[in-house]
């Protein structure tokens, strides 16, 4: 029972310091990869493409939808207590803090996060992966390095786009229920809206990015073998993913609450 | 030119060992041959001289030179001088027939202007005979012309060092033909050349050394012909099984 519990130790220690190894790898790749021409910038646009403006659609329906849901509510609500203007740091906490980068980073890993594990799980099967070793590409610097820099930039850029539709979005559904003019709607936004809010949005978007390339390419090249085990990494990049995003988002606002 | 030495190659996978003590040498400008059993290691030995699997022990010398221990840019300038052609072609799948073509030579070659590059790219593709649709990705192609394009690929940075992992398997007589004729060609030439084929007829024209190993061991090595008139039961039976076949088989 020792022993057992020993070895589950052991294993997941060296995991852990495998991964973080795999980390600092990527880490050093990219400061490679920013410094040299390297053939794999057509890998970086094509990820930024797909990741970044193809997603753009269910981005915006989705922050439209989110601001909506959150001025119907508070509207229907908050007057009732006399604190109407509350909706607006609600609106903020929300869109610009809160589910703003979390909802961008569960699109993110549905779309990409599996798509990128799958992709490299199938170069490892195919022995393509090989393929590039053996004429001298690194495969870290040519398809891990251009996912990672893609989809960090991607995330948050989507999280700009997020907060941009959803505030946006929230005045025109105002315009509904309790029409109000745009000149004060935004004036309010902006007075609500405080530096240290986007301060800690864009570092959720940039850490979450960073969590979801890392551990989907990590998972990728987990695969060994057989192209039964692509569907089964790519759903433990998928759940790990989920894990270390709301860990991180948790260790964030822990931090903001300290400061602020 | 490019002489490889395997000194106490050991690599473990699943607490098995899938080679045990390897230490052989293949000569500079020679076809060595490796032969064994299905299953034997063959194909994970030359992926091994090839620097394409890290080992658990043990070093591949290149000129005299650690591999293990050179640095990126020597590592670099064995890459571009050797190349390695894979029992399934293993084609970049997300690339055209062009872009898997034009990559090692915008890697190796980045000064090369755009003509002199695409003319290259033309020139090897119709060397194997595949000319067509160039900008067709590796899932619209037969199985022949993926391993035409992949042996195009590994010739494209005219290699002195080639590995060759059974390039025939799998294919139709009528491109096995034709593959073997290029094949043939560069036992010509001054390149040194690692393989492993399971073609009798091939093995008899190109080898001018083979090993043989079984189960991961290394059990004979040496020059084609005293490989061939081994006294030694294991080669022996090797030998008999895969060079004095009525029938060629791919």
């Amino acid at each position: 029972m020792l022993g057992k519990l020993g070895r589950w130790m052991i294993n997941h220690i060296k995991a852990l310091l495998y991964g973080l190894g795999f980390f600092f790898q990527i880490m050093k790749a990219t400061i490679g990869f920013a410094r040299k021409g390297q053939v794999g910038k057509r890998v970086l646009t094509m990820q930024i493409l797909f990741t970044g403006v193809q997603a753009l659609t269910n981005i915006s329906l989705i922050a439209i939808a989110l601001g909506a849901v959150i001025i119907i509510q508070g509207v229907g609500i908050l007057p009732q207590f006399g604190q109407g203007d509350l909706i607006y740091p609600i609106l903020i906490t929300i869109i610009t803090r809160e589910l703003g980068p979390m909802l961008c980073a569960f699109i993110i890993i549905a779309r990409s996060g599996t798509a990128i594990a799958t992709e490299i799980g199938s170069n490892v099967v195919n022995h393509e992966i090989e393929a590039y070793i053996a004429t001298g590409i690194d495969p870290i610097s040519y398809l891990a390095v251009p996912r990672f820099i893609g989809v960090t930039i991607s995330l948050l850029l989507l999280n700009l786009y997020f907060n941009f539709f959803g505030l946006i979005g929230s005045y025109f559904i105002t315009q509904f229920i309790h029409p109000i003019q745009a000149a004060e709607y935004f004036r309010k936004i902006l007075f609500n809206l405080h530096p240290e809010d986007i301060v800690s949005s864009i570092i959720k978007s940039l850490v979450f990015g960073i969590i979801i390339s890392v551990v989907s390419i990590y998972y990728g090249f987990k695969v060994e073998q057989s192209s039964t085990e692509i569907p089964q990494m790519t759903i433990k990049a998928v759940g790990m993913s989920f894990v270390l995003c709301m860990l991180a988002d948790a260790f964030i606002v822990l931090i903001y609450y300290t400061l602020y | 030119m490019y002489d490889i030495y395997l000194k106490d190659i050991t690599l473990i996978k699943n607490e098995r060992k899938i080679l045990a003590d390897i230490e052989t040498h293949f000569p500079e400008g020679k076809t060595t041959v490796v032969i064994g059993p299905s299953g034997c290691g063959k194909s994970t030995l030359l992926k091994v001289a090839a620097a394409l699997i890290p080992v658990d022990h043990g070093n591949i010398f290149v000129n005299d030179k650690n591999l293990r221990k050179m640095n990126t840019s020597g590592l670099l300038d064995f890459r571009k001088n050797s190349s390695f052609v894979f029992q399934d072609a293993a084609l970049w799948a997300n690339q055209s027939v062009y872009q898997n073509m034009s990559l090692p030579l915008r890697l190796h070659f980045p000064e090369m202007d755009k003509d002199t590059h695409d003319n290259k790219i033309m020139e090897m593709l119709d060397l194997v005979g595949y000319t067509d649709s160039i900008h067709l990705r590796p899932a619209a192609l037969s199985n022949g012309e993926r391993k035409m394009v992949s042996l195009a690929r590994a010739l494209i940075t005219s290699p002195g060092l080639i590995y060759m992992d059974n390039p025939l398997v799998l294919v139709d007589p009528s491109v096995a033909k034709k593959m073997r004729k290029l094949i043939l060609d560069l036992h010509n030439t001054e390149a040194t050349i690692i393989a492993n084929f399971s073609s009798p007829e091939l093995i008899k024209q190109m080898a001018d050394y083979m090993i043989v190993i079984k189960d991961g061991k290394l059990v004979e090595a040496g020059t084609a012909e005293s490989v061939q008139n081994s006294t030694n039961p294991v080669t022996s039976a090797i030998i008999n099984s895969l060079l004095n076949q009525n029938q060629d088989y791919i």
